[in-house]
């Protein structure tokens, strides 16, 4: 059970929470409003992009690797590893392929049947 | 007058490190969180496929469940009966899981085409090959159940599968709610956004406007704990979810752009243009059966984006089973007694191959 005061505290939050609530509901839902927040987000992050720039080229004047430059290797890293096992995998499959070959032709003399009719087949 | 009351014990130490996002390994250990015990069946670079335990010959076809790229894959595991796999195994299913990991800056042009038809034909090459089986019941939840659409609407991918399972998984984006209202307008542009971030786009830059989704929820967050704190089981659940909402992953920049440009903005899959291996798909080309689970209090995707599905070729042809549960995205598979009913539909529907 509450007491007066916590009754009181209890309504306070509650009117805060739905007035802070609907005022946050329309402010999200508002067009103007998103518009210009993903214009100021956008330009923010422009400015954040063009340092980054900048911070590259003063580590190339260094002749230290940029984070650019580090980047391009771990891409290049992963492409690697893509291609090692999609290499793998057509290996697998290959020698797969191999080993049904090999035991269809090792049945072969059991399959006389077949061989008769791939000759008519070849009369006609 | 009657003295005022202490705040119950823990609770400014759990508000504390939800504030502060504080969790750490021995919080989910202390919670029981992720209860399905699981083995890694293969790796590369950030992201594996686990095999839940125990390894059993099942009767039914393989399930292979993709999480989304946004949160961890643990919303499906949570806690012991909150969990989706458990659910699964319960009913004999031989269960398989992805874990997308944490992408590093390598993965920058790692797009949904790579993950589709690279990573996930990749997860269900090993699966065929673990279990002998010649098909796999693919599963997707939210991003990953778009994902696994993409993967179905494909003509030569889909051979891989006998039946697809999403979980409030958008297919068409156009109209979705809040976040396609965002992205849709005049000055949004995410190019420019994203500018600065190379190879990754880092998960507090996204995460940050997650919160406003769902503005009242959040505000009472604390409340509703304090209010419900001595409840049976309560205070775990919140704990729980709470971790699971903070642990935030960040996104390969590809990937990232192409969901805002492709799928939000333009809307490319459920207009039959986004590319996959070379091949444009299009949601009217799924003819597997299927079965849908949409929640109908979405709060990150309405309902509207996973009607798409009934103009596939599986809804024409009467393949498609779809059901919309009254939860919302994460509670209707954890943390509301509605999650029962949407584990019976599920297993339902997945034992029947």
């Amino acid at each position: 059970m509450f007491t007066m005061g916590e009754d009181m505290m209890k309504q306070w939050t509650e009117n805060w929470e739905k007035l802070m609530g609907e005022h946050l509901e329309k402010l999200v839902h508002n067009e103007k409003f998103i518009t210009e927040m993903s214009k100021s987000i956008a330009a923010t992050m422009t400015g954040k992009a063009f340092y980054a720039k900048a911070m590259d080229e003063q580590m190339a004047a260094l002749n230290l690797p940029s984070r650019t430059e580090i980047v391009k290797v771990l891409q290049k890293l992963t492409d690697i590893e893509e291609r090692l096992i999609d290499l793998g995998e057509r290996f697998e499959d290959y020698v797969e392929e191999q080993a049904k070959a090999k035991s269809s032709t090792e049945s072969k003399p059991a399959a006389k049947p077949a061989k008769s009719s791939k000759g008519k087949g070849a009369a006609k | 007058m009657k003295e005022a009351k202490e705040l119950p014990e823990g609770y400014r130490e759990i508000v504390s490190k939800s504030v502060m996002k504080q969790y750490s390994q021995a919080d989910r250990q202390r919670l029981g969180m992720e209860p399905t015990e699981k083995v890694a069946v293969f790796r590369q670079g950030c992201w594996t496929v686990y095999r839940c335990l125990p390894e059993k010959k099942s009767k039914h076809l393989p399930v292979l469940i993709v999480p989304s790229l946004i949160n961890r894959n643990y919303i499906m595991d949570l806690l012991p009966g909150h969990s989706l796999l458990e659910a699964l195994k319960k009913a004999g299913l031989d269960v398989f899981l992805i874990d997308w990991g944490t992408p590093d800056s390598g993965m920058g042009n790692c797009g949904f085409d790579t993950y589709v038809s690279k990573y996930i034909k990749r997860a269900i090459r090993h699966v065929k090959k673990i279990t002998g089986a010649a098909k796999v019941q693919l599963a997707g939840q939210c991003i990953g159940g778009l994902m696994v659409a993409l993967y179905a609407a494909h003509p030569e991918l889909k051979k891989d599968i006998a039946t697809l399972f999403l979980l409030t998984a958008p297919i068409d984006l156009g109209d979705s709610g809040l976040l396609s209202k965002w992205t849709s307008v005049e000055g949004f542009d995410i190019e420019k956004m994203t500018s600065p971030f190379q190879g990754i786009v880092p998960a507090d830059f996204f995460h940050a406007s997650f919160p406003l989704l769902d503005t009242k929820k959040q505000l009472g967050k604390y409340r509703t704990l304090l209010e419900n704190y001595e409840m049976p089981g309560f205070k775990t659940l919140w704990e729980a979810l709470d971790i699971w909402g903070t642990d935030n992953v960040c996104f390969a920049k590809k990937a990232f752009l192409e969901l805002i440009k492709d799928f939000y903005q333009e809307n490319k899959f459920y207009r039959g243009k986004f590319m996959i291996a070379g091949q444009a798909v299009s949601v009217k080309d799924i003819d597997v059966p299927t079965l849908s689970l949409v929640a109908r209090d979405d709060h990150v995707f309405n309902e509207r984006a996973a009607r798409a599905i009934h103009e596939a070729k599986c809804a024409k042809s009467g393949k498609l089973e779809y059901h919309v549960i009254p939860a919302g995205h994460v509670s209707v598979i954890a943390a509301h007694p509605v999650r029962i009913e949407s584990y019976r539909i599920i297993n339902e529907f997945l034992t029947s191959k």
